[in-house]
């Protein structure tokens, strides 16, 4: 029985000079992120620590696979995994810089003009800068293509208005890389702009999270003025880059990563555990990182050779982010009370967090009822 | 036997509703942002008023004289509109007074009880313990001035707000239960941050002086203080089971009114299959949780045994309400993890509702206990 013909997943595994990078990798980390020495994080929402973010700017470690001319080490989107999956193992704050080291740098490498190249990439390169996403808006969730702000030409540039919602760590960034509506034409009538955080006329609100976080923010753009050259790509194209950025952002290891820091002082609980179904459900657990793994090393895989890994992405995050739900309700379940958001032990603190936002996880970057959609139609044959 | 309510119990639970109307959500959000104990006095007169406090409590302490299975609509309704946990935990209390405690004790307690001038709580956990009596260490001495009680209690539900906590403390190796006014000399506390919306603290007793009629002790019978213990907490779990049934419900209608109105794709969402059969789940976990609920609130409302029902019961509704409000979470997208909107609430309760009471393992035990005896007793 063959697999249906656009799902094409192949095994790999770290070669030499990959687990080298590993290595030199964790060996940084445990002098510059000593346990206690920073505030937990549960993965991609880490803290925001910009002096961090510079400092793994300064090794090489961020915009990895961005081109040598633009400030980048023209690394593979592999080597990229290794340096993340090890931060994320440490709920390290990842923050300031993550958007832009997992997508923004990427996407506007492959679809910026060589000015807009010149002007954004060091800085996301050296972790001065930090991006977000402007997508969602109140009426346009999992229907992106309704969106409506919209961008007007006017005097050599562009004039945006409208209202983004969701757009995680708007409040802390630098820079936001939005989508809006050039035409009436529904997909071919989005355009991206990459605009200044402090632009006049850019109000940035967060949203007050259920678990007193308030990285999620609102945006509200009024006669917002950018210059033509902040346009990303071609007028219209916006939709099509846009679908390119979310298959970095659906398939990393940041979809199964969450709760490794939980997972990992849970593990340390049983060392000396007869608890039979703990035990059993830690090995559950394990196996299936292990899977989730090869899952987002294979796509990484097919990053660097050029091929599209939309289906696959949207096929990993529909299962891993329910992986990691499952994985909050085990190790609660075997807490056996519900654990204290301020409790002294930050590890029991991050489980109460993780208890609060993770039904998000399957929302956030598409919910999975979109996601299911996306990969039944990329198995259908072209 | 059917569980239709009659006219009474129908009007029983339209009377409810329309005090915890009073109530709505954004009074709890407010509470809990207020950082105080989540306890609405004027609730809490509306209760006591309308004789729904003291429903189930004999009629010469004040109360109503009703049935469990009635309690347990008022429970439902307080699922319904998140009741503060004020209500569970006060009438746990006096259920454990009017099982094992004597005419005195009763009508010393249970009279402010049902007049809405008395918060109580029963404080029997301890870090650790996972409320097994057994492994209490909490001690009780009887001394020339009286009993001396010593201890920490974990995870005791409003103690900070109680006026009377019942005490379980081991007298040698029995375990015995002790009125313990909350303001006695001896008596500290301090609060565990849940991520609830209830108020739980760790109450720590060192050398509390009590007068020697201070432990519960019935008038009539043998039956020990564990024994009556466990037959309230049976009573109190198919009381609980209705509050979760109750929130289950309320989760759903939020849910089902929301996707009618919610549009994307140009439509409402609710016109996807895909979310058609989320709301289909939920009204499945409904339906399964309605009856178990109400056939094991009948056994209990009737003396009849009902520990394995009432712990199906829980098995099912529990988890049941978590998995529901995560479903509801992914229909609501984003808005359901805003302070703005309270469906968060609901998710907080529904998990701290499912590790109450000894959380899911302890009700599985219960059950997988009867699935074991029973072929042996038959053989």
């Amino acid at each position: 029985v063959s697999p249906a013909p656009s799902v094409a997943l192949d095994a790999t595994e770290l070669t030499a000079g990959e687990i080298a990078l590993q290595v030199e990798v964790n060996d940084y980390l445990d002098i510059r992120l000593p346990a206690g020495s920073y505030p937990l994080g549960l993965g991609m929402a880490g803290a925001v620590d910009p002096a961090f973010s510079r400092d793994l700017g300064a090794r090489g470690w961020l915009g990895m696979s961005l081109p040598r001319e633009y400030g980048g080490a023209g690394r593979s989107a592999v080597e990229r995994l290794v340096v993340v999956e090890a931060l994320l193992a440490r709920g390290a704050p990842v923050g300031y810089h993550w958007i832009g080291d997992r997508q923004s740098g990427p996407s506007i490498a492959a679809n910026g003009t060589d000015e807009l190249k010149r002007e954004v990439l060091p800085g996301i390169v050296s972790g001065e800068y930090s991006f977000s996403i402007g997508m969602s808006e109140p009426d346009s969730g999992s229907d992106l293509a309704s969106l409506r702000s919209r961008a007007v030409p006017d005097n050599g540039g562009w004039r945006l208005n409208g209202t983004k919602i969701w757009t995680t760590g708007a409040d802390d960034a630098t820079h936001i890389l939005a989508l809006f509506r050039t035409s009436e034409d529904r997909h071919h009538g989005l355009t991206q702009f990459v605009v200044d955080r402090d632009a006049p006329g850019l109000t940035v609100s967060p949203i007050p999270f259920i678990d007193g976080t308030a990285d999620f923010c609102e945006l509200a753009f009024e006669d917002v003025f950018v210059p033509d050259h902040r346009r990303l790509g071609e007028v219209g194209a916006g939709w099509g880059q846009n679908t390119g950025e979310l298959a970095l952002e659906r398939g990393g290891v940041d979809r199964w990563m969450s709760m490794m820091p939980v997972l990992e002082w849970w593990a340390h609980q049983l060392v000396a555990s007869e608890n039979a179904s703990a035990l059993t459900d830690l090995g559950s657990i394990t196996a299936r990182c292990w899977a989730f793994r090869g899952l987002s090393l294979t796509v990484a895989r097919m990053v660097d050779a050029g091929r599209s890994a939309v289906t696959e992405a949207a096929l990993v995050k529909e299962m891993a982010t329910r992986f990691e739900q499952e994985c909050v309700a085990i190790v609660s379940r075997h807490l056996g009370r519900a654990p204290d958001l301020g409790s002294p032990d930050p590890y029991e603190s991050l489980l109460a967090r993780a208890m609060l936002v993770s039904p998000a996880w399957s929302i956030r970057g598409g919910t999975n009822e979109i996601l299911r959609t996306v990969a039944y139609r990329g198995m259908q044959p072209r | 036997m059917d569980f239709d309510y009659t006219d009474d119990q129908r009007d029983l639970r339209e009377l409810s509703r329309n005090v915890f109307d009073r109530y709505p959500a954004e009074d709890a959000r407010a509470l809990q942002d207020s950082g105080d104990p989540v306890h609405s006095t004027k609730l809490w007169t509306s209760l006591a008023e309308t004789g729904l406090l003291g429903l189930a409590f004999p009629e010469q302490y004040g109360g109503g004289g009703g049935s469990l299975f009635e309690l347990g609509i008022l429970f439902r309704e307080a699922g319904h509109a998140l009741a503060p946990t004020t209500l569970a935990s006060t009438v746990f209390a006096g259920l454990l007074l009017l099982g094992h405690g004597s005419d005195e004790q009763q009508t010393l307690w249970l009279t402010p009880l049902c007049a809405g001038d008395l918060l109580a709580t029963t404080a029997v956990s301890e870090l650790g313990t996972d409320a097994d009596l057994e492994s209490l260490t909490t001690t009780a001495e009887e001394t020339a001035d009286g009993w001396s009680l010593n201890g920490t209690k974990a995870f005791v539900p409003n103690a900070e707000i109680s006026e009377l906590m019942v005490v379980a403390a081991k007298v040698g190796d029995v375990v015995e239960f002790f009125l313990v006014p909350a303001r006695s000399s001896g008596v500290s506390m301090t609060r565990h941050a849940t991520f609830g919306q209830d108020t739980q603290n760790l109450v720590t007793l060192d050398g509390v002086v009590l007068p020697l009629d201070a432990r519960l002790q019935p008038d009539t019978g043998d039956r020990s203080a564990a024994l009556a213990y466990a037959e309230t907490r049976t009573v109190m779990t198919a009381l609980q089971n209705m509050e979760l049934l109750g929130g289950v419900e309320q989760v759903l209608a939020k849910t089902s009114g929301y996707v009618t109105v919610r549009h994307q794709f140009g439509r409402p969402i609710g016109s996807f299959q895909a979310v058609q059969h989320i709301v289909a789940d939920m009204a499945s976990e409904v339906a399964a949780g309605d009856v178990t609920a109400h056939h094991a609130l009948w056994l209990v409302s009737a003396g009849r045994p009902a520990v394995t029902e009432v712990a199906l019961a829980n098995a099912w509704l529990a988890p049941a309400f978590v998995r529901t409000t995560v479903w509801s979470h992914q229909l609501h997208g984003g808005m359901g993890f805003v302070r703005e909107s309270t469906l968060y609430l609901w998710s907080q309760r529904a998990k701290a509702l499912e590790l109450q009471l000894g959380g899911r393992r302890r009700q599985l035990e219960t059950v997988a206990d009867r699935i074991f005896a029973e072929p042996t007793r038959r053989r």
